[in-house]
């Protein structure tokens, strides 16, 4: 197992101005893995991940990319990882996705205008996430599921070591789910990815990793399996869940109404 | 790679237009000049410093207003309607009205600008502690607006009598420019160049969001501000040249998206600047020719700041209406 990438999360407090989130957080998130961050809502999922390119204020110590975090610049940051949650589309100023694309790549290169290069990595990413057809579009015109593709692409152009994605499986159908879900695994190969959801669901058929958070605590991490095994994904949501086995693979968790 | 070709295309259309434009401009003078009608001094002593500063305001102003705009991310703004532009032309009457003589012209650039700062301050204050949506700024500045424009017209009856002149400062007139005013406008439209080379590519971030343009290694809040605060105060001190010209700063950047179909930054201030600079030519000569002439009364000169609200301000409502209709808000 590869342990060279691993994120390691060491902190003693965290949290916003008059709002603490996280208290004595010690968290290993190992490399070269999907990660889902499993919780309900208010659970400092998102803060969890926003903790890690400096925008949540912490007392501790977080490595990332074998370097501590305090210690890089953020111009660095931008080259080393992707964040994408809900971005903002503001209707009278309409960019297209391959704008928007060659925007999210800006961060690498230097001077106004990109290079040759960044357009072929902008064509690559599209196709990788079968978002050609979309291309000439404005971002404000796309529906949901398009829009949470071509958000995907915008963070896979960076071509980040690690890809933190908030609640990619948001305001989606099922069909786009497993598409997202699908795209998803496509990019583990040279990529540490960190997901956050509240769907158990898509964690389980998208993620090899599970972080389950409740409050701002860990209740439990591991693998499917052990998590599980512990009844930790009840715990985390407070719920009674059955869970569906086909030929041995588990294939969907249903929430009990009682 | 399609939509590069095309916008290039565009940029080519465009500034081979701006091009032969400034090349009539330059021919045409030099005729009038050399093989004129003996009327070369009146030429080339007022209007080509006239057409030049007309020019220069307008790069200035579209340029600046594309920058507020996106940085504010608000289609709805420029200096004029955040107040800026009025609490510059307050500041100079006020300091008209306690120092009448012995002034330099970079002085009084300097405290229009330093009236700007403190009306967009203010402006600022009061759009982001109701929520800082895109009416509460307009709403804001309109009140910033009126209250500055009120004192500076209060002003103005008691500074007439020093500076005749000092009325066209509430509309916006190229009638009494100063050839000096013309180094200062350029070194203006230089610092605003820099400006947008500075901050198209962290702008371009800041429209997806504050989170996105954080993982792209800006921060948001601090980028925003520096943007918003330089690009207000430079629009604000061109006042002090000109008066108050409204809608150039408006309008521009919306004729430049609508134009390259675009919104991307690095392509966006320029074309304003430059579309803001036609524009304010072509109002400058207009209101020179309007009632002039034998067409209708014949008043002499109108300033130009009332022939660009004129038609700016409808321009601007019929885009407004098109694009809010167009998609739903």
């Amino acid at each position: 197992m590869n342990r060279l990438n691993d994120i390691l999360i060491d902190v003693e407090m965290a949290g916003y101005r008059n709002n603490i989130v996280f208290k004595d957080l010690h968290l290993r998130i190992p490399g070269y893995k999907i990660t889902a961050i499993l919780g309900p809502n208010g659970s400092g999922k998102t803060t969890l991940l926003r903790m890690l390119f400096k925008r949540v204020k912490y007392r501790g110590t977080i490595v990332i990319d074998f370097k501590e975090l305090a210690r890089i610049r953020g111009s660095d940051i931008a080259r080393l990882l992707a964040y994408m949650g809900d971005i903002s589309l503001p209707e009278m100023m309409g960019l297209r996705v391959f704008e928007a694309l060659l925007i999210s790549r800006s961060s690498l290169y230097t001077g106004l205008i990109e290079k040759i290069k960044d357009i072929h990595e902008a064509e690559a990413v599209m196709a990788e996430t079968g978002i050609k057809h979309l291309a000439d579009r404005r971002l404000n015109e796309l529906s949901s599921g398009e829009l949470r593709k071509v958000v995907l692409a915008m963070a896979l152009v960076k071509r980040p070591k690690y890809l933190l994605l908030d609640e990619p499986d948001s305001h989606l159908d099922i069909s786009s789910r497993i598409e997202i879900s699908r795209l998803i695994k496509k990019c583990r190969k040279n990529t540490t990815i960190i997901i956050t959801t509240h769907d158990p669901v898509f964690a389980v058929n998208t993620a090899d990793y599970f972080i389950l958070l409740r409050d701002g605590k860990i209740i439990d991490k591991g693998t499917i399996e052990e998590v599980i095994g512990r009844k930790s994904i009840e715990k985390a949501f407070g719920a009674r869940l059955k869970y569906v086995y086909d030929k041995g693979k588990l294939i969907g968790i249903i929430p009990v109404y009682d | 790679m399609s939509i590069y070709r095309l916008h290039r295309r565009k940029i080519i259309i465009f500034t081979t237009i701006t091009a032969v434009l400034s090349l009539l401009l330059l021919v045409m003078s030099y005729l009038f000049l050399h093989m004129g009608y003996g009327s070369s001094t009146i030429i080339y002593q007022y209007r080509l410093n006239r057409i030049t500063a007309a020019i220069l305001v307008g790069l200035i102003l579209g340029l600046t207003g594309a920058l507020l705009q996106s940085s504010l991310r608000n289609p709805l703004v420029d200096h004029y309607i955040l107040g800026i532009g009025s609490g510059g032309v307050f500041a100079v009457m006020l300091f008209y009205l306690f120092r009448s003589n012995a002034y330099s012209l970079a002085i009084l650039t300097i405290i229009a600008a330093a009236g700007g700062l403190v009306a967009l301050t203010i402006t600022i204050m009061v759009a982001e502690s109701v929520g800082g949506g895109d009416i509460a700024y307009v709403l804001a500045g309109i009140g910033v607006n009126s209250m500055f424009s009120g004192a500076s017209l209060l002003l103005s009856y008691i500074v007439a009598s020093k500076n005749p002149y000092i009325a066209y400062a509430l509309v916006g007139s190229f009638i009494a420019i100063d050839p000096d005013w013309i180094p200062l406008l350029e070194v203006i439209s230089a610092i605003s160049f820099v400006l947008y080379i500075l901050s198209s590519k962290p702008l371009n971030t800041l429209l997806m969001g504050d989170e996105y343009a954080a993982q792209q290694g800006y921060n948001p809040r601090t980028t925003r501000l520096l943007i918003v605060l330089f690009s207000g105060v430079i629009g604000a001190s061109v006042v002090a040249c000109c008066g108050l010209i409204g809608f150039i700063g408006l309008v521009s950047p919306h004729i430049a998206r609508l134009m390259l179909g675009t919104s991307d930054n690095r392509l966006i201030p320029v074309i304003a600047g430059l579309t803001g600079a036609i524009l304010l030519l072509l109002s400058d000569n207009f209101s020179r020719l309007v009632l002039a002439g034998p067409f209708l009364v014949s008043v002499g000169e109108v300033p130009a700041g009332a022939i660009v609200s004129l038609f700016g301000a409808p321009f601007f409502i019929s885009i407004m209406i098109r694009r809010l209709r167009g998609h739903g808000a």
